[in-house]
């Protein structure tokens, strides 16, 4: 924390008017600084006779020039505070006073005060790591301290110095920080050469950021550069048709490496003004001489680069090459501009423009009247030939570029393509090996299949049901089953099947059936034999035929025997039912849910009946279910049973419409007479639950046989087993 | 490589062998029948020279001799700790350039420490050529300046020393410059002092 190192009375404004000073502002609080510099500014309008100097002007109107540009930014600055400033006052004013005009400097000192983007210290804390990584935090440390105080001296002063002493004074900062270097603790063991990187280091990062302030460091206002700058691309373009020959260095257009060269040469010099420190533009020139050199053939001396480089530029016309030059001999570091390898090749830079700019027909050593004749002529006829070869070169070199990226791309993709064979490797692999691993776990412990117990349950249920429902009527039915069966054995297995078919229709939970059928030969047969009422050894023997033949042929097996226990066996949820009129399946809540409506208005004309069916239709009764199990509770003990198990059947399976066409037409003829809706949605559910191809066709079968006769004594016993007593009575 | 104790210029008509020389130094190589032969760069040339066992780095920058240039070649005077004008003893006129070099020299840089060189001497010493730089008035000549060699690039005769020579002169000199500059460093400091703010 700054502030806490500093005494507070240096904190306050020098006119002593109690608020917070800053440096920035000369020692003064905001208000008395801009106070201050407007009568500055006042003074300085009345001494200059020029309001607003132009570049041209001479050394001495610099000094106003430069100031007053940049006192216009700060000014900018400055009333872009003081919104910022009344906004605050604007948030505070609501607290009291005296904390608002604290908290109001506070806020408008941190605005106005120039700050230095964290982006700068950021960027150097981390290439220092990068370069340095050996070197200690102190001297990172302090190589951002100096970079910092660095730049900020720099804009302090650049709109009260002149270039060339902003210059001096920047010169003098290197120096300061290499005499740092040489007297603090921090640096003792630093050699001569990590000195020389770190001031580099310090230059490059000061002056990037400088850089991109406009018009402070580079081509500063007050200076020529850029109407040079202008002039000099000019005056390139209009020797475009200098060739070698004039120049006498030893370039051979026809050479491919040559032109390469060249064009290395000039991409590098082009290349110099996209860099942001001196540094790095000197660095840039180096390598392009370095390839002059080369195009001069080795080794080269100074005679040979000269002319070359010369050349080179003339080739090159870099922008802004003025402005970068004298950026690069204002603000880089001096000791390295005078002796280093780089400084050499700048010098030389300089003196090929220099040369360029004063170029007449005897340093080119030509008759006069041909060079005016050249330079009369227009920018473009001349130099094509060069041009030519460069603009060639250019697009070999894209296309060599090119190819480097498809071979890239090629590489890219062989990898890809290994990596994909490798997978692919790997998961065969891994197939084969888990197969062999579940081989092994197969042959260690083999599978034995065991007959499947169901004797215990069975039992259970047998008991159960027995309590549940009439003695009476079950013995009734086992007889009535008896007989037939014993009928059906002696006559053949189709009336066989007829016969159970009918039972089948009639009794009313389709599903169990289904449940019947599905069921694996073995437990049909396992039940078979337990069943006692099953005494007679015919039925045992004609089970295990039907199940040979088909597997329709099962379920006529088991009718005869018992349809009770079919029931009882296939699943709990049927026999739950019984005593408490619960119902699981989905298909009877549909009914029960049209049903409670239609047995209100059963007596009412057929349309409203119409309307339901309908609604019926629709209902989805798996969604329902909430809403099902109360209305079941409800049900069997409503006083309209009779019409529940017409109902009961026909619904959950058939395909609606057609049956919905059939119901509407007889309601409509019929006057709803409750046995006329039994019949019908017999008839229905009989073909219905059951996949229809097949049943169909044994159902007609039957029809014309034994249909008549067993039908109707069945269905009577069956219908009212199930579920309710009362219904068998009235039948 | 990049850093430079001192900076040596090179100055001199064309063809009086200045490149000669500098390869001469730095490669220890003269090869008369392929002059240009391994050495890329020879414009500049660094190399590291021992004064009581102290390390120096010097640049030696090569100039363009060519006459058209000449107008340009003051700005590699700029900070040259020496200068070494060559002069061809055959050659006259090489002899006459000499004085405008030094002139020139002495207007950009004046703490520059200058010596005379003369080359080929090993074609003089075989009279295969007429001298025609008269020995007395170069001595005279070489009075007021830091030092007078006739070297032979061919032979390496001299080279060594002239170079070494002009590196003990600089060395020598360079404590008191030290000195100086940090005196001068420290009056700076006190004429402003500088609140150095602390930006963590």
């Amino acid at each position: 924390m700054p502030s806490l190192r500093i005494d507070q009375s240096d904190l306050k404004c020098k006119n002593g008017c109690d608020y917070f000073g800053n440096p920035q502002w000369q020692g003064y609080c905001s208000k008395c600084h801009r106070e201050q510099l407007q009568r500055q500014r006042r003074a300085e309008k009345a001494s200059s006779t020029l309001p607003k100097p132009e570049q041209k002007k001479p050394e001495k109107s610099f000094k106003v020039t430069s100031h007053s540009s940049f006192s216009k930014f700060e000014e900018k600055r400055l009333r872009q505070s003081e919104t910022l400033k009344k906004a605050n006052l604007l948030k505070f004013s609501v607290f009291k006073k005296s904390s608002t005009e604290d908290h109001d400097h506070v806020a408008e000192k941190k605005q106005a005060e120039f700050k230095i983007p964290a982006i700068v210290n950021e960027g150097m804390k981390r290439d220092f790591r990068l370069r340095f990584p050996n070197l200690t935090p102190h001297i990172d440390r302090d190589s951002r301290l100096f970079a910092h105080s660095f730049i900020m001296d720099v804009i302090k002063h650049s709109n009260i110095l002149t270039v060339d002493e902003l210059s001096e004074r920047v010169q003098r900062q290197y120096q300061l920080f290499m005499k740092h270097m040489d007297t603090s603790p921090h640096f003792v063991n630093v050699d001569s050469d990590t000195k020389e990187l770190l001031i580099d280091f310090v230059e490059k990062h000061s002056m990037k950021y400088l850089h991109e302030l406009p018009s402070v460091v580079f081509s500063p206002t007050g200076t020529d550069d850029e109407r040079l700058d202008r002039v000099m691309s000019e005056r390139i373009q209009q020797l475009s048709w200098v060739c070698e020959t004039h120049l006498e260095c030893k370039l051979d257009r026809n050479s491919a490496s040559c032109r390469q060269l060249l064009y290395k040469a000039i991409s590098e010099l082009l290349g110099m003004d996209a860099a942001l420190s001196p540094g790095g533009k000197v660095a840039r020139v180096r390598r392009a001489c370095k390839h002059v050199l080369a195009l001069c053939g080795a080794p080269a001396s100074a005679d040979d680069l000269l002319p070359a480089l010369i050349f080179t530029v003339l080739k090159a016309n870099p922008p802004r090459l003025v402005s970068n030059i004298n950026f690069v001999t204002r603000f880089c570091n001096a000791q390295r501009l005078m002796t280093g390898e780089g400084g050499y090749y700048f010098t030389n830079l300089c003196c090929a423009v220099q040369f360029i700019e004063n170029l007449t027909s005897e340093s080119l050593n030509m008759d006069k009247k041909e060079f005016d004749c050249y330079m009369a002529m227009p920018a473009s006829i001349g130099g094509s030939a060069w041009a030519a070869a460069l603009s060639l070169c250019g697009a070999s070199r894209e296309a060599e570029e090119q190819m480097l990226q498809v071979e890239k791309l090629i590489a890219h993709t062989k990898d890809l393509k290994d990596k994909a064979d490798q997978l692919a490797n790997n998961a065969e692999t891994f197939e084969k090996e888990i197969a062999k691993k579940v081989q092994d776990v197969l042959a260690k412990t083999p599978l034995e299949i065991k007959p499947r117990r169901e004797l215990p349950r069975l039992g259970s249920l047998k008991t159960s049901t027995s309590l549940l429902v009439d003695i009476d009527a079950e013995k009734i039915l086992i007889e009535k089953s008896l007989q037939e069966s014993t009928q059906l054995g002696s006559t053949e297995s189709k009336d066989n099947n007829s016969a159970e078919n009918f039972a089948v229709e009639i009794e009313i939970p389709k599903i169990k059936m289904d449940n019947i059928k599905n069921q694996p030969a073995t437990s049909f047969q396992e039940e078979i034999d337990q069943n006692r009422f099953t005494d007679t050894p015919k039925i045992q023997h004609e089970p295990i035929i039907t199940f040979s033949q088909t597997p329709e042929e099962k379920s006529p097996s088991k009718s005869p025997i018992n349809p009770w226990e079919l029931k009882q066996t296939n699943s709990l949820e049927l026999l739950t039912p019984s005593p408490l009129g619960f119902t699981p399946f989905d298909s009877r809540s549909i009914d029960e849910l049209m049903t409670p409506d239609d047995f209100g208005s059963d007596q009412v004309p057929g349309l409203s009946n119409v309307n339901y069916d309908i609604d019926l239709s629709d209902l989805s009764g798996d969604n329902s279910l909430a809403e099902d199990t109360p209305r079941d509770q409800k049900d069997p003990f409503s006083p309209e049973p009779k019409k529940l198990y017409p109902f009961e059947p026909r619904n959950p399976f058939s395909p609606i419409l057609d049956k919905f066409d059939e119901f509407t037409l007889i309601d409509t003829k019929t006057d709803q007479p409750s046995d006329a809706f039994e019949v019908v949605h017999r008839a229905s559910s009989s073909r219905d639950p059951f996949s229809r191809d097949i049943n169909d066709s044994f159902t007609m079968e039957k029809d014309g046989s034994l249909l008549d006769d067993s039908n109707s004594p069945t269905s009577t016993c069956l219908l009212p087993s199930p579920l309710l007593p009362q219904s068998s009575k009235p039948n | 490589m990049s850093r430079c104790d001192f900076k040596i210029v090179l100055l001199g008509s064309e063809h009086v062998g200045k490149t000669s020389l500098v390869i001469r130094f730095v490669n220890c190589r003269f090869n008369a029948s392929t002059p240009y032969q391994n050495t890329i760069g020879a414009a500049f040339c660094a190399k590291t020279i021992y004064v009581n066992g102290k390390p120096f780095n010097v640049g030696i920058w090569d100039t363009a001799g060519s006459e058209r240039y000449e107008a340009m070649t003051r700005m590699y005077y700029r900070g040259a700790h020496a200068a070494i004008i060559c002069y061809d003893p055959c050659c006259l006129e090489s002899w006459t350039r000499l004085r405008h070099w030094l002139q020139e020299l002495r207007t950009v840089e004046e703490e520059c420490k200058v010596y005379l060189c003369g080359t080929k001497k090993d074609l003089v010493d075989s009279n295969e050529v007429q001298r025609e730089v008269p020995e007395d008035i170069v001595h005279t000549y070489s009075q007021g300046l830091h030092g007078h060699f006739l070297t032979s690039s061919k032979t390496g005769e001299n080279v060594e020393e002239l170079f070494q020579k002009i590196v003990e002169d600089c060395a020598a000199d360079i404590n008191v410059m030290k000195n100086v500059e940090e005196l001068r460093v420290q009056l700076q400091k006190e004429d402003e002092k500088k609140k150095v703010y602390c930006f963590c």
